[in-house]
């Protein structure tokens, strides 16, 4: 017997989509029923506690949890959340109900042996409840108790060699696109990166020192898989200089229709025989590709690689081989002066181990932003207040037309005095000579 | 319940401590076949929807089952995600950036077999557990946030939309009629964990009320100047107030500039923001990360408030399934969302999916605002556009109005009041006159200045761009301008 009626979340349980409610109700059957005889450190029930404090807000529309706090591990200013909730004597189990981040391997491979792991941990120290994973990409423990959290650390830390991720005003979990793993469009080694500056900068993950969060990520390529130029300050996106691989035999075999366009992706539907001018050669951004009806070609010169063409025949078409990466800069969500999405800063730079060219681009930045950021202010904002060339200037970078998407509309150019000849500091009476009242 | 010590000494916390370790290196949870193959991956093919291929350039292959699922998921979840992937998998599974999980096997035996095993298994309450899809042009699960399930400042459910919208949408997780991927996002408040403002249907919690202060725990729980520097628009200032006849530490809020952000309440738990019949969503459509084709782009809000309506939110979904097959229908192979918006112009978009253009659709908020505003005579016409202007009855009788030497008197005493005194302005811009005039027409003032003109006791200034009024002779430069 369920401790709390839930009439509004049960609603919940019916339709084809996983229910979490169903889920959560197996888990407090699972630990009232302790099969292993676990001596639980937070309240059995905690579970049952949950869905009711959750059908309490399912009745009034507003949620039951109060801001976070002064919770986390020793040393660290990030990693934990602190959460409370604001109907503490009805809902017991859940009055102290903390989140805790783990750190996710790059592209969230995992073996069951590990994860079983984590989860005998969270059985017995927290309430079972996971985010798989949380939308910075760590995965996600939610709801455990203050005592547990140095206990929790040690046993992530001691048994499952794992550290926690990042919250707070610091350098957030990095993540990254499963890239060579399993995904043939990958430019560069994208979990490699991810692993070695997240290793190479625990320091700014654990102990924040910045003006606010600061999050980088990695994709492989210009897909974008894990969002990068959108949700991350720093953003990693594979690219290549020389030209796009094509193998003629197979562009024919997608022109005879042989093979599936975009690998299947639009099978549902009936889209006529496979068009490669309407399909391919026009939908080209920049019109660089001919077909003469025997061969491809592609004009490298004047292609933007945007994907279409090697999304489209996988199989015919492949990123080239002189690999590298486009460094964007500045992407945030809309609070406050609107969102913004990352702006090409560095066009192409070498993305190999151990990734020296990448570090010291954010290095600079870093110097920079630490120094002139205002609180809470994400570097994007930064870049708007100080303008684009001072990031130029303080990453030592040439300004280039690629940087734009068109030049200034207006002509409040603000020069330096240094770039005027004889500076700013002129004669008033040599120009009344030339000059009368 | 006994504590269980995992080995730690809260008296030396240092003492054995490991730190700064990071995550587990990727590479140590790779499969065989991944692990083989890594950075050799010569193409892939999607089998049929959540099932795809991929070939290496040593000729093996890696299929991979695409299962949706809730991203709060529990341990009991969990182990049995294990369960399969040691049966199936040698013990190997992976998360997709969107929490769908991955199941691969090198064979189509065992494909065949993973696949009806996932099919069959349901929760008690007879949902999936393990759905197939979310590949191709079809709809993948939605990334979302907490919501009510774990957060302080939501202004609307996380994982019950999202349940619901994803039931509402199940047969285009698992086809692929739809002409490019559908990416749907969900953020509970404006703060948006996720990156809901890029994504083809974006759904936001938005509060509609500013907060309240309550005098009572203001004093006692909040560091004001924080609460202050909270505000991104500067709304809140700190006062002090009268309570129970004590004078205390308080707030004030200009609530004409509060954009319900939540921010203030974030550090000061005396000013609830949170309102049941206040909060709702909105409905932002058309954004895209992907570079293909076109340039990646923001979602554009189309919806500009839906109630919450728990525990299913129907009108939400209803609203989603109707822009999903307006596009569905309309819009052509690889085009996505928003690109399909701007070909065909976002007024036929409105037309189109009938949903209504209200005010608040116009953006206002700072420079950007002009940029989205139509600097074009080049439009589609609909009904609304033909009929938009409704008529010239508002003709203003007043600007004929009479100028009395009443009026004209009020301006020119004010205006000598103003001049004579010392180290004064003596050029003023028109609508400083207005003030003389409460409630009438800006063209009657004009008419008195032009009387004024005419009589030779005003006259005219001007830069070249701006006009400004003074008295005859009056001002600095009026011996220059005069020729003497
Ligand atoms: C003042 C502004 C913000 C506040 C007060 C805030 C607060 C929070 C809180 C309390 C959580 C934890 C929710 C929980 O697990 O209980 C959270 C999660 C998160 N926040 Fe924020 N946040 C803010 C701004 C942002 C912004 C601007 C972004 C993105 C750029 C962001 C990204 C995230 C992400 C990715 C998560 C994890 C969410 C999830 O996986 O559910 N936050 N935020
Ligand atoms: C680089 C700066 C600009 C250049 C080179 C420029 C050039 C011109 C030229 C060549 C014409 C046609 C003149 C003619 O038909 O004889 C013109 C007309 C005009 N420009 Fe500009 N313009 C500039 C900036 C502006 C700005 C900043 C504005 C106003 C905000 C402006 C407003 C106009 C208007 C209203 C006309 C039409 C004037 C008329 O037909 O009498 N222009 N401009
Ligand atoms: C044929 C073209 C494409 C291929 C072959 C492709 C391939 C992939 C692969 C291998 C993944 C799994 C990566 C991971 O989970 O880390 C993935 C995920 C993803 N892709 Fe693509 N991609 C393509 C086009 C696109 C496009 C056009 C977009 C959107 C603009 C896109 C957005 C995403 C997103 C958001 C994910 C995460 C999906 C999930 O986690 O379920 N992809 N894609
Ligand atoms: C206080 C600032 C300004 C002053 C004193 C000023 C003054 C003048 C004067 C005296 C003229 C007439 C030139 C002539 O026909 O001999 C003029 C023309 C014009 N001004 Fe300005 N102006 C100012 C600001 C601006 C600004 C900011 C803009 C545009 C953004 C602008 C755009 C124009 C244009 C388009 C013309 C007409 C040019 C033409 O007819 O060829 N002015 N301005
Ligand atoms: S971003 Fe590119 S390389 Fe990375 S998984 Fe997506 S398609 Fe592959
Ligand atoms: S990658 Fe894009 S720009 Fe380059 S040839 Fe292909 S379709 Fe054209
Ligand atoms: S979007 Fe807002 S309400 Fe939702 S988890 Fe993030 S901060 Fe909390
Ligand atoms: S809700 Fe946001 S905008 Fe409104 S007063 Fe608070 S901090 Fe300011």
């Amino acid at each position: 017997m369920a401790k709390h009626a839930t009439p509004l979340l049960d609603q919940l349980e019916s339709g084809p989509w996983p229910s979490f409610v169903s889920d959560i109700k197996q888990l407090a059957e699972s630990r009232a029923k302790n099969a292993q005889g676990l001596d639980y450190q937070i309240p059995t029930d905690a579970p049952e506690d949950l869905l009711g404090v959750m059908e309490l807000s399912y009745e009034d529309k507003e949620t039951h949890w109060k801001h976070g706090g002064i919770v986390g591990v020793f040393g660290y200013g990030g990693g934990v959340i602190g959460r409370y909730c604001d109907q503490p004597e009805k809902f017991p189990g859940v009055a102290h109900f903390h989140t805790v981040r783990v750190a996710q391997p790059s592209g969230k491979f995992y073996s069951t042996e590990y994860l079983r792991g984590i989860c005998d941990i969270w059985d017995l120290r927290g309430s079972g409840l996971t985010n798989m994973h949380g939308s910075t990409g760590d995965m996600v423990l939610i709801g455990t108790q203050t005592p547990q959290l140095e206990e929790i650390f040690y046993e992530l830390t001691h048994k499952m060699d794992v550290d926690l991720g990042g919250s707070g005003s610091n350098l957030r979990t990095p993540a990254a696109c499963m890239g060579m793993s399993r995904c043939e469009y990958a430019c560069y080694n994208t979990q490699l990166a991810c692993y070695q500056l997240t290793q190479d900068y625990q320091d700014e993950l654990h102990r924040p020192a910045f003006p606010y969060k600061f999050k980088f990520k990695f994709d492989g390529c210009p897909n974008g898989c894990v969002a990068s130029m959108a949700r991350s300050d720093f953003s990693v996106i594979g690219t290549w200089k020389d030209d796009i691989k094509i193998d003629q035999d197979a562009v024919k075999e997608y022109v005879a229709g042989n093979f599936a366009p975009n690998a299947g992706a639009h099978s549902g539907r009936d889209w006529g025989k496979f068009d490669l001018q309407k399909e391919v050669i026009d939908l080209c951004p920049t019109h660089c590709m001919s077909w003469d009806g025997s061969k491809l070609s592609i004009d490298t010169k004047n292609c933007v690689r945007c994907m279409h063409c090697i999304n489209t025949m996988p199989r015919a078409l492949h990123v080239g081989d002189d690999r590298g990466a486009s460094i964007l800069v500045g992407a945030k969500a809309p609070i406050l002066d609107g969102a913004q999405m990352g702006s090409l800063l560095v066009p192409f730079i070498p993305a190999e181990e151990p990734f020296d060219e990448i570090k010291s681009v954010i290095e600079k930045i870093w110097d920079w932003w630490m120094e002139e950021g205002k609180n809470r202010e994400r570097v994007g904002e930064t870049i708007k207040r100080l303008s684009f060339q001072k990031l130029l200037e303080v990453t030592e970078l040439p300004a280039i037309p690629q940087h734009v998407i068109a030049p200034r509309t207006n002509p409040y150019i603000l020069f330096k005095e240094e770039e005027v000849p004889g500076g700013w500091t002129r004669d008033i009476a040599a120009y009344r000579q030339r000059h009368l009242r | 319940m006994a504590f269980i010590s995992s080995g730690y000494n809260p008296a030396k916390p240092m003492e054995g401590r490991i730190s700064d370790i990071g995550p587990r290196k990727y590479d140590s949870f790779f499969p065989e076949v991944i692990a083989k193959n890594f950075g050799k991956w010569l193409y892939h093919e999607i089998l049929e929807p959540g099932v795809l291929m991929h070939v290496a350039e040593s000729g093996d292959k890696v299929y991979t089952v695409r299962c949706g699922g809730a991203r709060t998921m529990t341990t009991v979840h969990i182990r049995e995600i294990c369960e399969i992937a040691d049966k199936y998998c040698g013990g190997h599974v992976r998360w997709t950036t969107r929490s769908n999980v991955e199941f691969m096997v090198t064979d189509l035996e065992t494909l065949k077999a993973l696949k009806a095993d996932l099919a069959s298994r349901k929760f008690a309450g007879g949902s999936y557990k393990f759905p197939i899809g979310g590949t191709g042009a079809g709809v993948t699960n939605i990334i979302h946030t907490q919501g009510w399930l774990h957060c302080h400042t939501p202004a609307t459910d996380a994982s019950g939309p999202v349940k619901s919208l994803m039931d509402t949408v199940f047969s285009d997780f698992q086809n692929h009629r739809l002409p490019a991927p559908v990416r749907i996002s969900l953020a509970c408040c404006l703060n948006m964990c996720g990156a809901v403002h890029v994504s083809d249907i974006g759904i936001v919690g938005i509060h509609r009320k500013p907060p309240m202060i309550d005098q009572e725990w203001v004093d006692q729980l909040c560091e004001i100047p924080l609460a202050v520097a909270a505000c991104p628009v500067a709304a809140v200032r700190p006062t002090k107030e009268d309570f129970n006849g004590k004078k205390i530490n308080s707030v004030a809020i200009k609530q004409e500039r509060c954009m319900y952000c939540g921010n203030c309440y974030t550090m000061c738990p005396a000013l609830p923001i949170s309102d049941g019949e206040g909060d709702g969503v909105i409905i932002m459509v058309g954004g895209k990360i992907s570079n293909r084709i076109s340039r990646p782009k923001f979602s554009k809000v189309v919806v500009s408030y839906i109630e919450n309506e728990p525990p299913r939110w129907p009108t939400l979904c209803a609203t989603v399934k109707r822009i999903l097959d307006v596009y569905a229908e309309n819009a052509h192979k690889y085009e996505r969302l928003g690109d399909w918006a701007e070909r065909i112009g976002w007024e036929k978009f409105f037309e189109l999916t009938d949903l209504e253009f209200t005010p608040q659709l116009i953006d206002d908020f700072r420079e950007q605002a002009y940029f989205s505003w139509r600097q074009s005579t080049q439009f589609k016409f609909s009904e609304l556009a033909a009929e938009a202007y409704k008529g010239a009855e508002a003709h203003a009788e007043a600007a004929n109005a009479g100028v009395t030497e009443e009026d004209k008197a009020t301006v020119y005493n004010w205006l000598v009041e103003k001049t004579n005194k010392p180290g004064a302005k003596t050029k003023f811009y028109f609508n400083q006159f207005l003030e003389l005039f409460p409630g009438a027409s800006p063209r009657k003032v004009k008419n008195v200045l032009t009387a004024l003109v005419d009589d030779e006791k005003v006259a005219y200034w001007s830069s070249g761009s701006t006009t400004m009024y003074g008295l005859k002779g009056a001002g600095k430069q009026g011996a220059t301008e005069e020729g003497k």
